[in-house]
């Protein structure tokens, strides 16, 4: 049957009236958004907290054997290692108040039945002896024991004297690596920028805490430090209000065709790519090109693009974004994997031992940051704090197992450092500062 | 003149008989070698059989053994140490009522003169069931092997390395830990007594960059647990599994062979 142009009418009138509501309604509930205040972020968007490890993972119990020498060397070395596997948080180190009677000498036996009785599964032994007048031999020994009284790993080192500190983090890391089948990251250092009188400089400190010092003027504004080949040391310097340059720490630095600030660099793994955010007029760009500076491509598109950082594959992520009105954004290779609804900042990569992950900060409203991790594509996004304060600039340690970040958790503002293995966190400074980066100590000389 | 044994009738009838009999065979035939469309009975489909699987992982196991002495002839094979039993205690029985005006009298009562003695032929249970008293072994300095090994080794094992055995070890539990996200053994969908002997054997294949490309799986005999497997699996697929320790990166095959179990904490 066919219907007739009157019979249609009054279908096409109601129809007409009904697009008409609907495009009322939308214009109403558009002006009453604008009204209201936008309503809080759904954080279920981050995933949910990661709790304290696997509860079916087995928590090896581990001795480090005392020591009775009055040595200042074997002193150290031996409080070093000893911190480093507490600050593992993979091991249940037995407290040294339970170590049975015996003899700790250097050549003294392990007596590996005492210490099975006590739960140990793993024991290791550290020691350090003055070898002459400017040389300390240091040795680390493992047993496992399961398997016997002979040791299952020796390493030997014989160094300078102001090199004990060091050392013992290599012997340390060493030691991981015998037990796990991947070496620790011990022997390594932090940056980071942080306010020395008027402006910001740039500090270092070692994995564990130790020896934090300032390097740069005072008088000058110094941010954004970075590792480069070598242990190198660049940061983006102001000197008398004149744009931002990336300088080396007692070095010539790299020349880059850049007359606009830079405000943060930094080089990928293997050192052959250099990528640097530079100031534009309108916010700043990140270009890519070479360890030496040239070849240097614009690879952002949004109108803010701050602080690149490379994947251990060679991937590059940066924070992306439109200005204050809309959020900042982790970037990788040029797509957005941060959620939409949260501002993020100070992405970093971890090679951990369950792959590559993502860690970046996130705004939770109160003025404070939480910290996320995800892949290295964005997805299975987790927490990794959440109502501890505010938690900024994390950094992963070389090995992959520890990420050090800046908390205010607890009223105790300081630099901390977290298991990703266990979520063990422990606090390794007081100092508070911004733009954290980790590397390994250049291989020691012979 | 003789006269004939069959009429010409009975010839005649009889020749007929064998030409139509012959004649249908031959049409018989004929049908059977010009019909289309007749196909062969299809076999039935094969039938899926659960196997069991024992190891959980494709990796070496610590070797048992030793450090041999060439000069020397191997020790005296020794009994294995009896393992010491479970000590029997007393199990409150769940019919037990829980107001204390039931309980039953603590004191045992004492036998009185007039009670009737045991029987002496009344079989002793305490004797059947004796206990295996504990060997304390003399401790050796260095036992003598034939062959060399560790001495927390297993027959089967082939690895000589305590260290990379214990890597071995720590990586198996990742990669367990791994394929066990997200799978939950149906409980509530299986009673335990058929649950508890269910096992899903996977060969999950990797692709070079460590990621999961396909995987089969050989059917735990019951189709809600090997649905659950196969969710599981399904996920894993394009998932890169953890990377082996850095200083072991041979021990990852290019296919892992995770079984999944029934038996659980709550199901054993």
């Amino acid at each position: 049957m066919q219907m007739t142009p009157t019979a249609r009418a009054p279908k096409r009138t109601r129809a007409w009236a009904l697009l008409a509501h609907g495009v009322c309604t939308l214009l109403l509930s558009f002006s009453a958004g604008a009204q209201t205040p936008a309503p809080p972020a759904d954080e279920s968007v981050l995933g949910e907290l990661l709790i304290t490890g696997d509860s079916q993972e087995h928590v090896t119990p581990l001795a480090v054997l005392p020591s009775l020498s009055p040595d200042l060397e074997d002193v150290i070395v031996r409080g070093v290692v000893r911190r480093d596997f507490e600050l593992t948080g993979m091991f249940k180190v037995l407290d040294d108040a339970k170590a049975p009677e015996g003899l700790y000498g250097f050549n003294d036996p392990v007596d590996i039945k005492a210490w099975s009785k006590l739960g140990a599964e793993v024991i290791i032994k550290v020691a350090a002896q003055k070898q002459g007048p400017d040389s300390v031999k240091i040795f680390g020994v493992c047993y496992f024991l399961s398997h016997g009284k002979e040791p299952v790993y020796e390493k030997t080192l014989i160094v300078k004297a102001d090199q004990v500190r060091p050392t013992a983090h290599r012997i340390t890391d060493a030691l991981l690596g015998a037990i796990t089948g991947r070496e620790g990251g011990f022997s390594s250092h932090l940056t980071f920028s942080a306010k020395s009188g008027k402006n910001p400089s740039i500090y270092t400190v070692d994995a564990d805490g130790h020896n934090i010092r300032s390097l740069t003027l005072g008088t000058d504004t110094s941010v954004a430090p970075m590792w480069g080949a070598g242990g190198t040391l660049f940061y983006s310097q102001s000197r008398k209000y004149s744009p931002f340059r990336l300088v080396q720490l007692d070095g010539a630095g790299v020349q880059l065709p850049f007359k606009t600030s830079i405000y943060s660099a930094a080089f990928s793994s293997d050192f052959k790519k250099l990528a640097v955010a530079v100031g534009t007029d309108v916010g700043s760009s990140v270009y890519v090109g070479n360890a030496n500076g040239t070849n240097m491509k614009q690879v952002s598109n949004t109108e803010v693009a701050t602080h690149p950082v490379f994947s251990p594959s060679g991937k590059l992520a940066w924070i992306g974004g439109g200005g204050q009105k809309i959020g900042q954004r982790v970037y990788v290779e040029g797509k957005a994997v941060s959620p939409a609804s949260f501002s993020a900042a100070a992405p970093t990569f971890c090679d951990t031992e369950d792959g590559v992950y993502l860690i970046y900060a996130v705004a939770v409203g109160n003025n404070a940051q939480d910290l996320v991790r995800s892949n290295e594509t964005g997805g299975n996004t987790a927490r990794l704090t959440q109502g501890e304060g505010s938690n900024s600039y994390p950094a992963c340690s070389p090995d992959g197992r520890l990420i050090a970040f800046f908390s205010t958790r607890g009223k105790e503002q300081g630099l901390y450092v977290k298991s990703l293995k266990s979520g063990k966190t422990q606090k390794i400074s007081s100092r508070d500062g911004e733009s954290l980066r980790w590397a390994a100590l250049p291989p020691a000389q012979p | 003149m003789r006269t004939r044994a069959f009429s010409s009738g009975q010839v005649w009838a009889a020749t007929s008989l064998a030409a139509l009999v012959q004649g249908v065979l031959v049409v018989l035939m004929l049908l059977a070698h010009n019909a289309v469309g007749s196909m062969p009975r299809p076999e039935p489909p094969p039938r899926e059989m659960s196997i069991a699987v024992k190891p959980m992982l494709d990796l070496p196991l610590l070797k048992k053994g030793g450090k041999p002495r060439p000069n020397k002839l191997p020790d005296k094979w020794k009994p294995p140490v009896p393992v010491k039993r479970v000590e029997p205690k007393d199990v409150p029985t769940p019919l037990a009522s829980k107001t204390a005006e039931n309980l039953p009298d603590k004191q045992e009562k004492k036998p009185k003169p007039e009670d009737k003695p045991a029987d002496p032929q009344a079989p002793v249970a305490e004797q059947v069931d004796r206990p295996v008293l504990e060997v304390e072994r003399e401790e050796e300095d260095e036992p003598n092997v034939p062959e060399e090994g560790a001495a927390d080794g297993v027959e089967e094992g082939t690895e000589k390395d305590p260290l990379k055995a214990r890597a071995v070890d720590l990586y198996r539990m990742k990669l367990i830990g791994w394929f066990k996200q997200g799978f939950a053994s149906p409980s509530e969908e299986v009673p335990c007594a058929i649950l508890r002997d269910l096992r899903a054997s996977v060969n999950a294949r990797l692709a070079p960059d460590g990621s999961v490309s396909s995987y089969d799986m050989i059917s735990s005999g019951n189709a809600i647990f090997d649905a659950r497997v196969r969710r599981v699996m399904d996920a894993r697929v394009g998932q890169k599994v953890p990377p082996p320790p850095p200083n072991y990166p041979d021990i990852l095959d290019d296919v892992v062979h995770p079984t999944f179990q029934g038996k659980n904490d709550q199901c054993k």
